[in-house]
């Protein structure tokens, strides 16, 4: 800048210095000895630049703002819609996971309930199984018991009748049934 | 020019180039109001600004084509220029801003066509174009701010005493607004196009060996668009601040 203002001013006052020599053919400065042009050119400058300021001001720059800010607001509107969207996007997202999250909390309360459920049946059938199993193994041992009680009776019986008629026919004695049975009861007894 | 070369002067008159012809002649109640070169190309400018322009706000596109996409880079320049000098408060003053700084700059690039004619080298018209915005700066101060806008000739904080001094001095630089932001367009558009010139002769008169002044002339009219785009820039830039200080004191 300042290097072109130095030439710029090496440039007027080269200018100026030649002024005069010129000015023996052309009679000086135009811009200086033309005052009969002023009011002329003054007047053309104001109608040329009124002009122009009419067109920029009514037509060029309500439709450059126009293009300019209907594009910036283009681009905002763009920008906040794409914000808005993301936002919905998070929001459903976020419910998504939330709904998952309840779903699987769900999901494993149901799963307990349901197993703890199954555990307390089995066990309560066991329970119940285990019982009646005592029960009838009790009352078949109690009926072995008596079954064999009764054998043994039976058999009693049966060993001091045949010792009575092993008796009577050996040597013509019938014995006392009473005391056959004693002796039977005795050695059986002594036998077990 | 040929009349120059036999006399055996210089064979290029550089301020030819400045001269302003009548072309249609125009008088109201005694005022020489001619149309002009220089109105012929104050014309030109706003007809291939306005051209320009509309074709590229023609389509409106969402995606702007090229033309689109410069006028669009101006516009937001611009409107830059005045959020970052001027505020918010200067919304107002965007078009004529807009408006002025294309005008000085198709009228400065407009008058490197060789046939051209800068009428931003024309001092009455700088000065006029300054004087304006002179005037109307001073006129926003003062309705925004009243008496108060006096402040603007003491900064705030100095010490009393030093008034005495400041005070002129703010005056002085104040008044003097006008001249130099006139002068600076004025004598830098003039000044590039008569070292043009003046390249141009020495290119004439040293026959073989006016390739140096040739080379010299390509590089000065790259640094001529330089000091054309340039010198439109601070010239508006200049109005936004002047336009700052109108509106909040320093």
């Amino acid at each position: 800048m300042l290097r072109i203002s130095t030439i710029a001013l090496a440039g007027v006052t080269l200018a100026f210095a030649a002024a005069p020599a010129l000015a023996q053919e052309s009679g000086g400065l135009p811009q200086l000895t033309q005052t009969e042009t002023f009011a002329s050119q003054i007047f053309w400058l104001v109608i040329t630049f009124g002009a122009l300021y009419y067109i920029m001001s009514r037509k060029v720059l309500p439709r450059l703002g126009e293009a300019v800010e209907g594009r910036r607001e283009k681009i905002e509107d763009d920008l906040g819609r794409a914000e808005r969207l993301r936002a919905e996007a998070e929001e459903v997202m976020g419910a998504y996971e939330k709904a998952l999250s309840t779903a699987r909390s769900e999901a494993g309360e149901i799963l307990k309930e349901v197993s703890d459920e199954i555990k307390a049946e089995t066990t309560q059938r066991l329970e119940v199984f285990g019982r009646e199993q005592a029960e009838r193994s009790r009352s078949e041992e109690a009926a072995i018991e008596e079954a064999m009680q009764r054998a043994s009776g039976e058999l009693a019986a049966m060993a001091s009748d045949v010792a009575q008629s092993v008796t009577q026919k050996l040597i013509e004695v019938t014995p006392d049934p009473t005391a056959a049975r004693a002796a039977v009861e005795e050695v059986m007894e002594a036998r077990r | 020019m040929a009349e120059g070369a036999q006399n055996g002067s210089f064979p290029v008159d550089p301020l030819h180039q400045f001269e302003i012809q009548r072309l249609v002649t125009v008088n109201i109640g005694g005022l020489d109001l001619s149309f002009t070169n220089s109105a012929l190309w104050m014309v030109i400018s706003v007809a291939a600004i306005t051209g320009f322009m509309m074709l590229a706000t023609s389509g409106r596109s969402l995606v702007p084509g090229r033309l689109q996409s410069t006028a669009e880079i101006l516009y937001e320049m611009i409107a830059g220029m005045v959020r970052d000098n001027v505020g918010n408060e200067g919304r107002a003053y965007f078009p004529f801003i807009f408006s002025l700084f294309l005008f000085i700059l198709f009228g400065n690039l407009l008058g490197m066509i060789p046939i051209g004619f800068t009428f931003t080298s024309h001092l009455v018209v700088t000065f006029f174009m300054a004087m304006v915005i002179f005037i109307a700066v001073t006129v926003i101060g003062f309705v925004r701010h009243g008496a108060g806008y006096l402040r603007l000739f003491f900064p705030h904080g100095a010490p009393l005493w030093t008034a005495v001094i400041l005070v002129p001095i703010e005056i002085i630089s104040y008044l003097s607004r006008p001249i130099s932001l006139s002068m600076r367009l004025f004598a830098n558009m003039m000044a590039g196009h008569i070292l043009l010139k003046v390249f141009a002769g020495f290119t004439l008169l040293m026959g073989i060996a006016g390739i140096i002044p040739l080379v010299a002339l390509v590089g000065i009219t790259a640094l001529e668009f330089l000091v054309a785009v340039l010198q439109a820039y601070i010239f508006t830039i200049l109005t936004c601040v002047y336009l700052h200080d109108a509106i909040h004191l320093h």
